[in-house]
C-alpha cells in the first residue's frame, strides 16, 4: 500500500508524545493527580438497571443537502420519534434556498433545523404520551440551548437559531405541564464541564481545561461502570451575556440578531429575555458496562423537581448523586452493548437515517416532477451522487 | 378475475426476471405463481397487454435494525423494547404469458416498476402448464397449489424419459404412478425390475384389486428364496426361466463372469460347448470342460484353461434360473399390458442377461416391422444396465442393445423411461437421448452436474433448486409439459413395492427374536460361545 513506510515513520518519529496522549505514560502532572482524587469522589456506582418510566420514547433525525446546477441548495430534514408499542410518529421538513457561499452556511443551517425538528417532533406529540413517559433525544440538551445565540449569516434566516429556543423553552414547560422526562442522550461528547467544576472546587479557576471530561474517563473509569456527580449548567456557557439578555433583551437583539427581520424583532426580544429563566440543565456521564464508551446525559432541571433557571446557577454547580438515580436506572437498562448503547435511540437512528441512494433517486424524483422541472446537480455534488 | 394483490414490482426489470415488494403478512412463499397483468407486449409496430406469470424462487426478509454485528446482549435490549420493522422483497423468474392458441410465450417486453403482481389464479396455472388435462397422464399437483393439477402430455413420452432422483427422494412412487395412468390408454409397458419396486401394482394400498390389475403381469423365476413379496402377496406370478442350452458361447462366458480379456478360457467353453447337443444345463457343459482338460491329446495350456473354465461354471449350479420356460415375447408386445420382469434376488450377471435378451428380442421384432403397437420400457437402476465409461464398473452385456434403442429405438416405436439414482454412472450416450426428465431431490454434486449436462431444458434456477425439492416433489423438463414445472407428486392408487422398510419396527422384531432366543439357551453357553469367538 502508498505510503504506508512513511506512515510507520511518522509514528515511530512521535511515538512518545502519542503515547502520552493516551495515557500510556505514567507519569502524572499535578493537575492530573488532582483530576484523578476528584473524579474518585465523583465517581458513583450504578443503580440496578430498572424500567422506570412508563412508557420510553426516543427522537432523532437525519439530514442531506445537495446544491443544484443554478446555485439553489436544498435540504431534507427527517426525524422520527419511535416509543415501545410500535409508536411512530415521522415529521419532514424540505427547504431550498439561494444564496449560500459559505459551506459552514449550510452545515449551520442544516444542523439547527436538525435540532429544531427533534424537539417540534416532540412537541406535535406530546398530548398523546401517557404521564411519567420518558422522551429520550439523542444528543445534548444544554448544547443546543447556549451554542447558537447569534443570527445565522443567510438571508430570510437569520431568526432561526431563535426558534429553536423557542421551540425548547415552549418542550420544557410542556414537559413539565405533562410530567414527561426528558432527557438528552450522547453517544460520544467532548465537553469539559467536569473537568471545569472538579478543578473550580479545588480552587483552580480554570475557565478552557486541557482535559477533556472523556479523556478522564477513558484514562481511569474506562474499565469500570458507574455515573459521574450530576452538575447543575446554568450560565456557564452564557456567562457574559446573561445579564444582558435578561436586562435588556433588544439590545442583545440589536448585537446579535441585528438582520432579522422587523417584524419578528419583538418576539425575538421575548424569546432572548426568556433564555435566562429557562431551566438549568442537570448532566452527568455514565459508563453502564466495563470497557463501555461513556455517554453524557442531560436533563433539564424541571423535569427533576428543581426549580432552577440558568441565571440562578453561576456557572454551574454539583447535585446529589442520587437526583438522577430514576434516570440512570432506565438508561443502563436501556444499554444493549458496544453498538446499543441505548436499544430505543439505536432503533430509531436507524430507522431515521437518511440515504444517499434515497436522496439521489426518490427525493430528487419526486422533486423534479412535482416542481417540473429537471433537478440537476452541481458537479462536485455529482462526484458523490453516483 | 378476482385477483389477490401480491405487492409491487420495483427496481430494474428485465423480461427474464423481476424484484417485487410485499408485507410480511401476504407474503407469497418460494415457488408460488404471480402474474403481473397488462404487461406492454409488442407486435408489430404496435402492444397488447398480456398476463405474464412468473414463479417466486427468492424471498428476502431484511432488518435495517437486526444487523448481524450486533451481540446477543444488544439484541436483545432491542427486542424487548422494540418490535424491529421486517421489510420483505422477493425475485421471481418470469416463466412466458400463453398466446392465442394456448402456447407459451417468453415476452420480448419488461414490466413496469410500480405495476402490481398478483398471486396467479388456479385456472391460468392449469392452463398454462397442462396441455390437455383430460386427455393427459396425471401426475399430482403443482408444489405451491394443491389444487391445480398437472397432467403430462402422452405425446411427450415419444422421446425417451428419464426420471432422476437420489434414493428415497419418490422415483418408484412417480415410476407406478405413470404407468398406472399410461396403461389405461393402451400402452404397452415392460419393466425391468431389479428391486421387486413395481410387483405389488396389482394391488391397491389397502390390499385390493387395482384397476390395472387385469392388465398386468408379474414374471420371476421360480424357487427364489428370501423374496420381499411372495407370488400370493403380488396376486400370483408366471414363471419365467433361462434355457441353457440356447446361450451361446459369449453369453454363458458373460454370465459366469469370465472376463473378454481371458480369451482362452473363452475359448476353451467354446470348444465344450461345441460338444454338446439337444437339451442341457451347466453340469454337462462341467463335464465336457472336464473332459477337454483331462484329454492327453488337448495341449497344456488349453487343458488349464478348460479346468479353470469349470471353476466359474460350477458357480452357475446355484442360480435357480436355468429351465425352459421363456418368457414368452408375444405377451409381452400385447397392447395394454403391463409387464412386470422381476429380477430381484437373481445374480448380476444374470439380470443383464435378462435384460439384454428381452431387449434384443423386442427391438429383433421392431426392427423387422413386427412391432405392432408402440412399446415403453421402463429400466430401472439403469445405471447397473448401461454403465458409463466413468462408472467404475465393468460394461455388461446389456450396455450394447440399450444404446442402440436410445439411440434408434424411437423410430421403431420402442420408448425407454430410464430410472436411475446415479445419473453420473450412467452412459452418457442414454442419458443424453432422453429429451424429456422428471427430476426428483438430489444433493450428490456429481450426480448434479450430469443432469445439468445432460439436461437441456434445466435452467440455472431449476438446478439450484434441486437440492431443496422435498420427497415427493419433481421437476418436469422437456416435452412431457408445456414449461419446466414443479410438481408435487400425488394420487398413485397402487401398492408400492420399493416403499421404505419401517426400520423401527424391524428392530424392534430383531429385539424380540434375539431375547426368545437368549432365553432358550443356557447361560454357560452363551459365555462359552463367546470365548470361542474370541
Amino acid at each position: 500500500m502508498k505510503f504506508i513506510g512513511e506512515f510507520v515513520q511518522e509514528i515511530d518519529k512521535k511515538k512518545t508524545s502519542f503515547q502520552q496522549l493516551f495515557g500510556l505514560d505514567e507519569k502524572q502532572s499535578k493537575l492530573e493527580s488532582i483530576l484523578k482524587e476528584e473524579l474518585e469522589s465523583h465517581w458513583h456506582p450504578l443503580p440496578e438497571p430498572r424500567n422506570v418510566f412508563t412508557e420510553e420514547y426516543s427522537v432523532d433525525s437525519s439530514s442531506a443537502s445537495r446544491t443544484l446546477s443554478n446555485g439553489i441548495d436544498f435540504f431534507i430534514i427527517r426525524a422520527l420519534m419511535l416509543g415501545t408499542g410500535n409508536y411512530n410518529k415521522p415529521k419532514l421538513r424540505f427547504e431550498m434556498v439561494k444564496g449560500i457561499r459559505d459551506y459552514n452556511v449550510i452545515t449551520g443551517f442544516e444542523r439547527i433545523l436538525r435540532d429544531l425538528i427533534e424537539i417540534e417532533i416532540v412537541l406535535d406529540n406530546i398530548e398523546e404520551l401517557p404521564e411519567n413517559s420518558i422522551v429520550l433525544i439523542d444528543g445534548n440538551l444544554y448544547g443546543r440551548f447556549t451554542h447558537l445565540l447569534q443570527e445565522l449569516h443567510l438571508r430570510g434566516w437569520h431568526h432561526l437559531p431563535l426558534v429553536l429556543l423557542d421551540a425548547m423553552q415552549r418542550l420544557f414547560e410542556a414537559c413539565v405541564e405533562r410530567k414527561v422526562m426528558l432527557v438528552g442522550v450522547s453517544k460520544f461528547s467532548k465537553t469539559r464541564v467536569v473537568t471545569a467544576a472538579m478543578l473550580s472546587e479545588r480552587g483552580y479557576d480554570v475557565a478552557d481545561p486541557d482535559h477533556l471530561d472523556v479523556e478522564l474517563l477513558y484514562r481511569w473509569k474506562h474499565r469500570e461502570t458507574g455515573y459521574t456527580t450530576p452538575l447543575l449548567l446554568g450560565e456557564y456557557a452564557v456567562e457574559k451575556e446573561v445579564k444582558n439578555m435578561y436586562g435588556d433583551p433588544d439590545g442583545y437583539r440589536r448585537r446579535f440578531f441585528n438582520n432579522i427581520d422587523p417584524s419578528r424583532r419583538e418576539w425575538a426580544n421575548g424569546v432572548i429575555e426568556g433564555i435566562p429563566s429557562s431551566p438549568a440543565i442537570v448532566m452527568f456521564h455514565m459508563i453502564p458496562k466495563g470497557g463501555a464508551q461513556p455517554m453524557r446525559v442531560d436533563i433539564p432541571a424541571c423535569s427533576l423537581g428543581i426549580d432552577k433557571k440558568i441565571m440562578d446557577v453561576t456557572p454551574f454547580e454539583f447535585m446529589e448523586p442520587h437526583t438522577v438515580t430514576d434516570v440512570a436506572k432506565q438508561l443502563t437498562a436501556d444499554f444493549g452493548g458496544r453498538d446499543v448503547y441505548n436499544a430505543l435511540l439505536y432503533v430509531v437512528d436507524r430507522e431515521v437515517r437518511l440515504g444517499v441512494k434515497a436522496v439521489d433517486t426518490v427525493y430528487k424524483s419526486v422533486l423534479g416532477q412535482e416542481l417540473g422541472v429537471p433537478i440537476e446537480y452541481d458537479r462536485s455534488s455529482r462526484r458523490f451522487a453516483r | 378475475m378476482n385477483l389477490r394483490k401480491a405487492g409491487y414490482v420495483v427496481g430494474e426489470v428485465d423480461t427474464t426476471r423481476f424484484t417485487f415488494v410485499s408485507d410480511i403478512e401476504s407474503f407469497p412463499p418460494r415457488y408460488e405463481y404471480l402474474v403481473i397483468p397488462n404487461v406492454d407486449e409488442r407486435e408489430g409496430i404496435g402492444k397488447k397487454p398480456v398476463v405474464v406469470l412468473a414463479q417466486v424462487n427468492r424471498i428476502i426478509n431484511y432488518s435495517d435494525i437486526l444487523g448481524e454485528g450486533l451481540s446477543l446482549d444488544e439484541l436483545e435490549s432491542i427486542i424487548n423494547r422494540y418490535t424491529a420493522t421486517t421489510k420483505v422483497f422477493g425475485e421471481a423468474k418470469i416463466l412466458g404469458y400463453l398466446n392465442r392458441r394456448g402456447e407459451v410465450i417468453m415476452p420480448r417486453s419488461a414490466a413496469v416498476p410500480g405495476q402490481e403482481v398478483f398471486i396467479a389464479p388456479s385456472d391460468l396455472l392449469e392452463r398454462f402448464f397442462t396441455k390437455d388435462i383430460r386427455s393427459g397422464i396425471p401426475i399430482g399437483t403443482l408444489i405451491t397449489r394443491d389444487e391445480v393439477k398437472v397432467a403430462l402430455d402422452p405425446n411427450g413420452f415419444r422421446r425417451h424419459v428419464a426420471v432422476i432422483a437420489q434414493t428415497g427422494a419418490g422415483k418408484s412412487y412417480l415410476v407406478g404412478l405413470m404407468l398406472e395412468n399410461l396403461l389405461p390408454l393402451g400402452a404397452t409397458v415392460i419393466v425391468l425390475d431389479p428391486n421387486s419396486d413395481y410387483v405389488m401394482m396389482r394391488r391397491t394400498g389397502d390390499g385390493g384389486a387395482t384397476a390395472i390389475a387385469d392388465d398386468l403381469v408379474v414374471y420371476r423365476p421360480p424357487g427364489l428364496k428370501g423374496r420381499r413379496y411372495s407370488d400370493q402377496e403380488v396376486g400370483g406370478a408366471e414363471p419365467y426361466t433361462i434355457d441353457f442350452s440356447k446361450l451361446n458361447a459369449g453369453q454363458v462366458c458373460d454370465v459366469a463372469g469370465i472376463s473378454s480379456r481371458w480369451a482362452v478360457i473363452r475359448e476353451a467353453v467354446g470348444d465344450a460347448l461345441g460338444q454338446l447337443q439337444g437339451i442341457y444345463g451347466p453340469p454337462q457343459l462341467i463335464e465336457a470342460l472336464e473332459r477337454i482338460a483331462l484329454n492327453p491329446a488337448t495341449d497344456a495350456r488349453k487343458a488349464k484353461a478348460a479346468m479353470s473354465a469349470t471353476t466359474y461354471i460350477r458357480r452357475l449350479l446355484n442360480y435357480k434360473i436355468w429351465g425352459s420356460q421363456d418368457i414368452p415375447l408375444g405377451e409381452l408386445v400385447k397392447p395394454k399390458r403391463l409387464s412386470v420382469i422381476d429380477l430381484a434376488g437373481l445374480q448380476r450377471n444374470v439380470s443383464e442377461y435378462i435384460v439384454q435378451k428381452t431387449l434384443d428380442d423386442v427391438w429383433g421384432l421392431a426392427v423387422t416391422g413386427s412391432l405392432e403397437y408402440p412399446v415403453f420400457i421402463v429400466l430401472e437402476e439403469a445405471h447397473n444396465f448401461a454403465p458409463g465409461s466413468g462408472a467404475g464398473q465393468r460394461s455388461g452385456s446389456s450396455l450394447g442393445i440399450i444404446e442402440r434403442i436410445a439411440a434408434e429405438g424411437r423410430k421403431f416405436g420402442i420408448f425407454l423411461l430410464v430410472v436411475t439414482q446415479r445419473p453420473n454412472k450412467i452412459s452418457s450416450n442414454v442419458l443424453s437421448q432422453c429429451n424429456s426428465q422428471i427430476i426428483m431431490r438430489l444433493t450428490n454434486p456429481e450426480d448434479m452436474s450430469a443432469v445439468r449436462r445432460s439436461s437441456e431444458g434445466l435452467s440455472e434456477d431449476l438446478f439450484n433448486d434441486l437440492p431443496g425439492l422435498n420427497k415427493g416433489e419433481a421437476i418436469v423438463v422437456g416435452e412431457l409439459t408445456k414449461v419446466p414445472t414443479m410438481v408435487r407428486v400425488t394420487g398413485r392408487r397402487s401398492g408400492e413395492g420399493g416403499s421404505d422398510i419401517d426400520l423401527e419396527e424391524a428392530l424392534r422384531g430383531a429385539l424380540k427374536a434375539y431375547e426368545l432366543a437368549k432365553k432358550m439357551k443356557p447361560e454357560e453357553d452363551d459365555d462359552k460361545e463367546y470365548k470361542t469367538r474370541w
